[in-house]
């Protein structure tokens, strides 16, 4: 059998355990109880098989040293100390590294310092729970191996060590033979297989648009028929594939726990801590992306929103601060949020130092929750100064935010005085395949994110007015102001002389407009494709995408486009209607 | 016929290894449970020649899987699966009516040659 046929599973079981160690350990600082010290123990115990199976023999060594800890606790009926939780919890953080430098094939460099280092936290506690004169956890059970030898001798041969053998030996490959359990209901994918499939369910878009225009061009129904028929399972592969592809929140959400433990500590305050949705499906790039900034927003929380125990208690709140994590689904975004109860975002700051900045040349009294979030996120905000004078949170906020934006996401700060903050980004569920309506304009075509498309319209010019000096459409009671692609970007003038035009309205759950274009396509699924180097940087693109012509079109970022053209209006007062 | 085994460890890498080995000399694993508990119903369930055990698990542990196994089937053929470390618990599980048992790390060709052993037995019963 080929130990690397196991490594994939080991990684991916191995991090579990750390995880459930993890976790254990913090649960045990909370409260003592026996069922969460028999899991971490059973846990300690399956790493130092899983190790010994792989022939990682540093890791086997200290999880088994762990894993005695535990035992002499359990069949004791002794705690683990407060005191000691620090030390246990840095033994699985070097467990970590170990795990990590052993899979790496380079256990050796650093393998004797990190035992070296585990022992040395662990001995302490081994010495208060053996009594002296006997030895140290880790050294316990080699003591007693010739039991076990006796046992074997009674029955059989001994059992021997896998790794002693040839793991490369071919007449041990499993790998291909397939299985017949009964009712396994789920397996482990390597990420690496669904990336490549969900590349390859790209291509086969793509495939199936340009045969579609062939067979357009052709003329034949019945292979637009069969066309068509192959795409709609095209879809349903790209879809399970999508969702396949999705890793639950909780991968990175977990990791804030001890975060939150540890930052706590530090700053002497007290938090409890909640996690919402864990379960929900993130792209692993997004959440794998998502890491920093995170750890970024729950420090922020806890540094600035969150106030010391004397603080809350003279101002009439819980001396136990609280932060939230949230992730959850709203239409085709993930939303994830982070929440406090604390002091909330100090505006008269913020206005006093945006305006030593010159960050915002008129800022109104009142700040709009968007003002807010482009202020605090500006480059160069955060500085050592507002971070110790103010309440604020702008440490790292410009590189959230360039993290979100970069991943075609958006940001919103929500705060309340003495009451919290809460800060929401909006994240797409996948990066790679996305809905969009096709239109064209001077010829060229053009894609919209179907999301931000609430209707298209065949209007006649006649239903258009000008209210203060701007363009506007009416529909029905509401009125939209009119965005002409060439207010955009510098294209050649659409078709004028036209009666009718076409209008797309688009909505971006903060602004709405009405985008006249020559032409409406129709609705598709497109592979959004990097843009190279030249137009990487034109704001208000996305990305493009391959048409089944080969013609490539660029995907707008409405809400980029909208953003930015509300800014360069001379009279911000205009896009304020009044009927 | 093939020889049916039921897989029982709450390690998803042991389980599959275990299978891999027992599978590749031409055994079909009917089964795999990730607690004692489970493992007792599923035996019930599929009737197996065979059952490989790993001690240490929740719910119910190996163990106490055993006994519950063997008080509705006395004859039924366990193997356990254990650590070094762990002889104690290996008495108590061959006292409960284990036929015998392997040390992890396992070595595939022990596997083998110790389940199969036990399933030739069971053929002399």
């Amino acid at each position: 059998m080929k130990v690397n046929d196991y490594k994939a599973l080991f990684i991916s079981e191995a991090n579990e355990i750390l995880k459930v160690l993890e976790e254990g350990i913090m649960d045990l600082e909370k409260e003592n109880n026996a069922a969460c010290l028999e899991e971490i123990f059973r846990n300690a115990h399956n790493m130092k098989g899983m190790s010994g199976a792989m022939g990682y023999s540093h890791v086997v060594e200290a999880s088994h040293a762990l894993e005695n800890i535990l035992d002499l606790c359990k069949k004791g009926d002794m705690a683990v100390e407060s005191s000691e939780i620090d030390g246990l919890l840095r033994v699985v953080d070097h467990l970590r590294e170990l795990v990590e430098w052993s899979i790496e094939g380079k256990e050796n460099q650093e393998g004797e310092r990190l035992l070296g280092e585990i022992m040395a936290l662990l001995s302490p506690v081994s010495e208060r729970l053996i009594p002296k004169g006997r030895s140290e956890a880790g050294k316990d059970e080699k003591r007693t191996e010739p039991d076990i030898a006796q046992i074997n001798e009674s029955y059989d041969k001994p059992g021997e060590i896998i790794a002693e053998g040839d793991p490369q030996d071919p007449k041990d490959s499993n790998a291909v033979r397939e299985r017949h359990h009964v009712e396994i209901i789920s397996t482990r994918v390597d990420l690496e297989r669904l990336d490549n499939l969900m590349d390859l369910v790209g291509e086969l878009i793509v495939s199936r648009i340009r045969l579609s225009s062939i067979a357009h061009e052709l003329g034949s129904k019945q292979l637009e028929a069969e066309i068509e028929s192959s795409g709609k399972l095209i879809s349903e592969i790209q879809k399970d594939v999508m969702e396949a592809r999705l890793v639950p929140a909780e991968q990175i959400f977990h990791r804030f726990k001890r975060l939150v433990r540890d930052t706590s500590k530090e700053l002497g305050k007290k938090v409890k801590f909640e996690i919402i949705g864990s379960e929900i499906g993130l792209d692993r790039t997004v959440l794998d992306r998502m890491g920093e900034p995170l750890v970024h927003l729950i420090r922020n929380a806890m540094d600035h929103g969150i106030e010391s125990p004397e603080e809350r208690i003279s101002s009439g709140k819980s001396e136990i601060g609280k932060i939230t994590l949230i992730a959850r689904r709203e239409r085709n975004h993930v939303v994830v949020e982070v929440e406090d109860d604390g002091r909330g975002i100090d505006m008269e700051a913020v206005r006093k130092k945006a305006r030593q900045k010159s960050i915002e040349n008129q800022i109104d009294e009142e700040i709009s929750e968007d003002e807010l979030c482009g202020i605090l996120s500006a480059p160069g905000f955060s500085t050592r100064d507002r971070v110790s004078r103010y309440s604020g949170r702008g440490v790292g906020m410009n590189v959230v935010k360039d993290t979100i934006d970069s991943l075609g996401g958006s940001m919103r700060i929500k705060s309340v005085k003495s009451e919290g903050t809460i800060i929401s980004m909006y994240l797409p569920i996948n990066l790679s395949i996305i809905k969009a309506l096709l239109f064209s304009v001077s010829g060229e075509i053009h894609a919209l994110p179907i999301e931000y498309v609430r209707e298209t319209a065949r209007v006649e010019y006649g239903s258009f007015k000008t209210i203060r000096g701007k363009e506007v459409y009416q529909n029905g009671e509401e009125l939209i102001p009119v965005v002409r692609p060439r207010d955009l970007f510098e294209m050649n003038n659409e078709k004028t002389r036209s009666r009718f035009f076409k209008l797309i309205i688009i909505d971006t759950g903060d602004e709405t407009a009405g985008l006249i274009v020559d032409h409406i396509i129709g609705q598709q699924d497109v592979v959004i494709k990097g843009l190279p180097g030249m137009v990487r940087d034109i704001s208000g693109i996305s990305g493009a995408t391959i048409l089944g012509s080969g013609m490539i079109a660029f995907i707008w970022d409405p809400k980029v486009l909208l953003q930015e053209r509300c800014m360069n209006e001379p009279d911000k007062e205009a896009v304020v209607f009044e009927d | 016929m093939k020889p049916r085994v039921l897989v029982v460890d709450d390690a998803i890498f042991m389980r599959k290894m275990i299978a891999d080995i027992l599978e590749g000399s031409g055994m079909e694993i009917v089964g795999e449970a990730d607690t004692g508990a489970v493992a007792v119903e599923k035996y019930s369930e599929l009737s197996p020649d065979l059952v490989t055990m790993d001690i240490i698990m929740p719910e119910m542990n190996g163990i106490d899987a055993v006994k519950n196994i063997i008080a509705s089937d006395p004859q039924a053929k366990i193997v356990m699966c254990s650590a070094l470390g762990q002889q104690a618990l290996v008495q108590d599980a061959l006292g409960a009516g284990a036929k015998d048992f392997l040390i992890k790390p396992f070595n595939p060709s022990r596997v083998v040659e110790v389940v199969t052993k036990i399933l030739n037995q069971v053929s002399k019963v």
